[in-house]
């Protein structure tokens, strides 16, 4: 809408001699409010004021009062006969009488209720907005955290012997999957030691049991080997 | 005579004859009010029997905050509503809609034909707008009390009526046939708007 330009023209004429009412509010709403009598008195007379000197304004004026009374036209409505009425009458008391009335809420009940309503509706929103967000990331949260917690457990291996080994701990299982392969298993399962590195440690053992002179023969007897 | 929350204390110290008057009072506002949604005089007879007996039941709730009647409106509107969403679902935004509307049975259509279209653009409108449209143009009720029927606070009760008014106000001027007969409605310059027939 033009209609803040309109009055500002207006003004700059010389042809208004008026304060501009409240710029903020939209032209149209600010006209419907004016109808329905919800504005401050001394806004009104502006109002009018400005009314009597903007033929668009009033082209909006009456376009609303038109429709609210064309509205209203359509009202079909018509009151039921006097016999109807006592019939409906009649049901609603036939049933009320088999209703029981529920019970006084407690006063504690009462109180929630009443702070629940004062509670400022945008102060509900964003508390159910918070509790929404804060749930939602724990969720997530809890979601992430499984994988990683599971990825602890599950041995780097694409054998499915050393998974399934890894993973139990029934020492049975474990004894036949070794006397089946025990290749297979000494390197996925056990570690990755080769025989040399099992040799190389049962050295270092038995080197810490000797004497200085026992362990350099020994040493001199692994290189000449 | 009683007043309405004197009869409320008598029914919740047992008196049904004290609702009995209540019901009396208060029937044909409310099979008003909810014909306007239903748009059927016994569904709406239904809508009004379920809304005194649910006040009845929860008559220990009302806290005499509201008029005994804006809190039975309430009831019987949020009924309304109910049993409308159940019949047919969620409603569509006005703006979304074209009423459809017979090509032909378009030009050189009757009043009461007019009347049935504007209905139509009234019944689209988003819940919230209907009921603020109905309750101040039918009703003829104060925003405070149209705001307490709805249960927001007051300005979203006006701003729901001006939303109202104004997509009816643009449909209407996108109408040729409704824009005819919006010219031949007279509207006195601060009275009472005076609708005439059209000539068809």
């Amino acid at each position: 809408m033009s209609d803040g330009k309109r009055t500002d023209e207006l003004v700059s004429e010389g042809e208004a001699d008026y304060a501009r009412p409240d710029a903020s509010l939209p032209d149209t709403n600010r006209w419907v409010d004016f109808l329905e009598g919800e504005l401050d008195q001394n806004l009104i007379e502006d109002m009018e004021l400005l009314l009597s000197h903007s033929e668009i304004d009033q082209s909006i004026v009456s376009g609303l009062k038109k429709t609210k009374s064309m509205v209203d036209a359509c009202d079909d409505y018509q009151t039921p006969s006097a016999e109807k009425q006592e019939s409906l009458h009649a049901r609603i008391m036939a049933q009320v009488a088999e209703t029981p009335m529920e019970s006084a809420p407690s006063p504690l009940v009462r109180r929630a209720q009443q702070s629940a309503r004062d509670w400022p509706s945008h102060w509900r929103r964003m508390s159910t907005f918070f509790m929404g967000t804060g749930l939602a990331a724990l969720f997530i949260a809890v979601l992430s955290y499984i994988p990683f917690k599971n990825s602890n457990n599950v041995i780097k291996s694409s054998s499915p012997m050393a998974a399934n080994a890894g993973e139990s701990s029934n020492d049975e299982w474990l004894l036949q999957a070794s006397a089946a392969n025990p290749q297979a298993y000494s390197e996925t399962v056990i570690g990755i030691e080769n025989e040399e590195d099992m040799l190389v440690d049962a050295a270092a053992g038995e080197l810490k049991k000797m004497n200085d002179q026992e362990a350099k023969a020994f040493i001199n007897q692994l290189f000449e080997e | 005579m009683k007043a309405d929350l004197e009869l409320v204390e008598d029914v919740k110290a047992g008196n049904q004859l004290a609702f009995a008057e209540l019901v009396n009072r208060h029937q044909n506002a409310l099979h008003r009010v909810c014909y306007r949604f239903m748009k059927d005089a016994d569904l709406a007879e239904d809508v009004v029997q379920d809304a005194f007996v649910k006040a009845y039941q929860k008559l220990h709730s009302f806290e005499a905050r509201s008029s005994f009647k804006s809190w039975l409106f309430q009831i019987a509107v949020n009924t309304a509503k109910n049993k409308l969403r159940q019949r047919k679902g969620e409603s569509v935004d006005i703006e979304k809609v074209q009423v459809a509307v017979d090509a032909e049975a378009h030009t050189g259509m009757e009043q009461a034909d007019l009347k049935v279209l504007i209905q139509k653009y009234v019944d689209i409108l988003p819940d919230k707008q209907k009921t603020a449209l109905i309750l101040r143009v039918y009703e003829d009720l104060s925003f405070k009390e149209i705001a307490k029927i709805m249960k927001c606070p007051y300005d979203t009760a006006k701003a729901n009526y001006r939303h109202a008014l104004i997509k009816l106000r643009h449909k209407i001027a996108e109408d040729e046939n409704l824009q005819n007969w919006h010219q031949s409605v007279e509207v006195d310059s601060f009275g009472v708007p005076r609708v005439t027939e059209v000539d068809s």
